[in-house]
């Protein structure tokens, strides 16, 4: 499993005022009725890969769309590079400053590829001249597009539309990109394009946000994410930090008789760093020791020995015992409580059921 | 150990190709270039352009061949051709292309602007203007002032030909009037009139355009309107002759002084007067009150499209 940590302040350390690049207090829409979004404290910072997660419907295009001045909030305070996106000047020479994907790449379909970013350069202020007609046929050849540059858009495929966009979101040197589901439409080639393109951003000192369902994607590529669920935000900060209250060890007994008695003996052992363990079920096809009864404990993986040697003396010997790590996508799943039995390639192969006692987040807003 | 994950790239090893120019400009240089980019818009769609353009040169052939016809088949009664060869000759036959515009130039132009304005809802590429930093009321204003110049510039077409037609046709017949200053003029704010009624309709297009975010609804909201109008002033005008009129009876009948169309065509006809009489004077209105009511009708347009516009979300 990649491990990505906060490259950031340290944990907990306010960051500097000038450090924060979006931030949002109390951000709410309504449409009619329905809440989309509600009451969202969100706060990205210089240099993050930041990811909002959530399930379909969750609000999360509806928050970048108010970032973006597209949609006009109910309620709440934005701010963009310390600017009030509220006020019109301001709002504008934000907007300036930042390159955005939302929902499908849309353009001019009549137009062609070239055409397209001539306009997205116009308005974002650029002077038509043959400087910015270099930076378009560079940013089209980055996007792997110069060679259909002169066709029209309408003949591009869907991932030829999606890198359009990107292509468009690239085009003025943004010190903010915005991407919504930018892998969407795109090949498995375009995927990992996308992601080292996403690494190259970061590494340049560009904040990137982006939306994805993609999570296998988004812990290779992202430090920081926020997760809402229903309009409202459910957790918020460092991937490594969010996910270190998932981290464990799994022990293995044949019996549901000895994983009970197991649990009993650490919770009367009362040890200050297992302070929690839960019953997890074997996702099918996956290791299962004999009988099929696991144990997570909420220990540092350097205690597993201590644990081991614990319960050897309690009579009551794991079959086996094995690091556990929580993925983004267990967590998210764990949060959102659509555990369904999703899984992907990076997940580990355990599906929690219940914790015990410990909350799941540490450090994030909850 | 194997490294789990690439290390980041150095910073210089990352492509940056050639920097992006400075955003420049303050709010007017921007709205220049949106203006620009409406037109290049407009042009861009070259099919539209080349059959309503078509459309339109083909009805007005139409019209001077059959005035052509009428004064050939008149050979026998000279005095029934000689309206009929003023109609040819120069300047008349600037009013009648003024007058063959104002009918089918409009629709060209509410089509134009409907395709313009809608079309931005129905692809959905308001957001991309928006989302980088172009202002609501720059977008509105961008997109008025490009009908405006496609008015001009589709009546001025229009005129000139009027134009062409009647000078070939002073020469062949040995009739007409020779230019002026004056009578330049006079040419200049006919073409202004006639562009402005054009526009105002268009501006309907845009407004409905606006509300409705819908090419169909724009194109279809001035022709409704249009219909209605000219059924409203037709039965409203019978209240004039009522034959003893009191207060009720005399606000009805005034109700078409204040329609759009009654107004636009009085400044039509007020710009035709002198030193050429291009048109008759049949209404009295006059130039404050005709020119007021349409002002306040074209504000009414682009203000209202703009407040919806500002306030609500960008939604397709």
């Amino acid at each position: 499993m990649v491990s990505v940590m906060a490259h950031d302040a340290p944990a907990g350390a306010p960051p500097a005022q000038s450090d924060v690049i979006i931030q949002t207090q109390g951000l709410t829409k309504r449409f009619g009725a329905r809440v989309a979004v509600d009451s969202l404290d969100l706060e990205v910072r210089r240099g993050d890969v930041f990811a909002l997660l959530g399930p379909n419907g969750s609000g999360k295009t509806t928050t970048l769309r108010m970032l973006l001045g597209l949609n006009w909030p109910t309620a709440g305070v934005i701010r963009i590079f310390g600017a009030d996106m509220m006020n019109g000047s301001a709002r504008q020479a934000a907007l300036r400053r930042i390159g955005s994907v939302v929902e499908q790449p849309t353009f001019y379909p009549y137009l062609n590829g070239f055409e397209n970013l001539r306009g997205v350069a116009l308005f974002a202020g650029l002077p038509q001249d043959t400087a910015t007609d270099a930076r378009i046929r560079w940013t089209l050849e980055t996007v792997g597009l110069l060679p259909r540059a002169d066709d029209a858009y309408r003949k591009y495929s869907l991932g030829m539309k999606q890198r359009l966009g990107v292509a468009a979101a690239l085009l003025t040197e943004p010190d903010l990109v915005i991407l919504d589901e930018p892998t969407n439409g795109l090949d498995p080639i375009g995927i990992t394009e996308m992601r080292g393109l996403i690494s190259a951003l970061r590494a340049r000192g560009i904040t990137v946000m982006l939306s994805t369902h993609q999570l296998y994607e988004a812990q290779q590529v992202c430090n920081r994410v926020a997760v809402l669920q229903s309009g409202k935000l459910v957790a918020q900060g460092a991937v490594g930090e969010l996910l270190s209250a998932g981290r464990g060890v799994l022990l293995g007994f044949p019996t549901e008789d000895g994983a009970y008695r197991a649990a009993q003996a650490l919770q009367e052992a009362n040890l200050p760093w297992a302070p929690s363990g839960s019953y997890v079920r074997p996702e099918p096809g996956t290791w299962t020791p004999p009988g099929g009864w696991l144990l997570l404990v909420s220990a540092p993986h350097e205690r597993a020995a201590e644990l081991n040697a614990l319960l050897t003396r309690a009579d009551l010997p794991p079959a086996e015992v094995r690091h556990y790590e929580v993925s983004l996508e267990q967590y998210f799943l764990t949060l959102t409580g659509a555990s369904g039995g999703a899984s992907s390639a990076g997940a580990p192969a355990y599906q929690i059921e219940a914790f015990v006692s410990a909350p799941v987040a540490q450090g994030g807003q909850s | 150990m194997t490294p789990l994950s690439p290390a980041p790239a150095p910073v210089s090893a990352v492509p940056i190709g050639p920097s992006a120019p400075k955003a420049s400009g303050g709010w007017a240089t921007q709205l220049a270039r949106l203006v620009r980019w409406e037109l290049f818009l407009a042009w861009r769609r070259r099919g539209m352009i080349i059959t309503l353009s078509a459309l339109l040169l083909v009805g007005y052939a139409i019209v001077e061949l059959f005035t052509w016809l009428s004064w050939v088949g008149l050979s026998d009664y000279p005095e029934a051709q000689d309206p009929i060869a003023t109609l040819l000759t120069f300047p008349a036959s600037i009013s009648t292309a003024g007058q063959y515009f104002g009918v089918v130039g409009t629709l060209f132009l509410i089509v134009l602007a409907g395709a313009l304005v809608g079309s931005e809802y129905s692809f959905g590429t308001h957001r991309l203007s928006l989302a980088r930093g172009v202002g609501r009321g720059q977008l509105v204003a961008a997109q008025v002032i490009a009908v405006a110049i496609l008015a001009l510039i589709a009546s001025g077409a229009t005129l000139l030909l009027g134009s062409i037609v009647g000078a070939f046709g002073s020469v062949a017949l040995g009739a007409g009037a020779a230019p002026s200053v004056s009578g330049i003029g006079e040419l200049l704010v006919y073409w202004l009139a006639v562009a402005l009624n054009a526009f105002a309709y268009a501006l309907i297009a845009l407004w409905i355009g606006t509300l409705g975010r819908s090419v169909a609804g724009a194109i279809a909201g001035p022709l409704v309107y249009i219909f209605v109008e000219v059924v409203a002033t037709s039965l409203l005008g019978i209240f004039k002759f009522a034959p003893r009129p009191d207060a009720l009876t005399r606000f009805i009948s005034s109700i078409p002084d204040y329609l759009l169309g009654a107004n636009a065509s009085e400044v039509v006809q007020l710009s035709g007067q002198a030193p050429y009489r291009l048109l008759e004077h049949t209404r009295q209105l006059g130039w404050a009150h005709s020119l007021i009511v349409v002002a306040v009708y074209c504000a009414l347009f682009i203000v209202s499209a703009y407040l919806v516009f500002r306030g609500r979300d960008a939604r397709e």
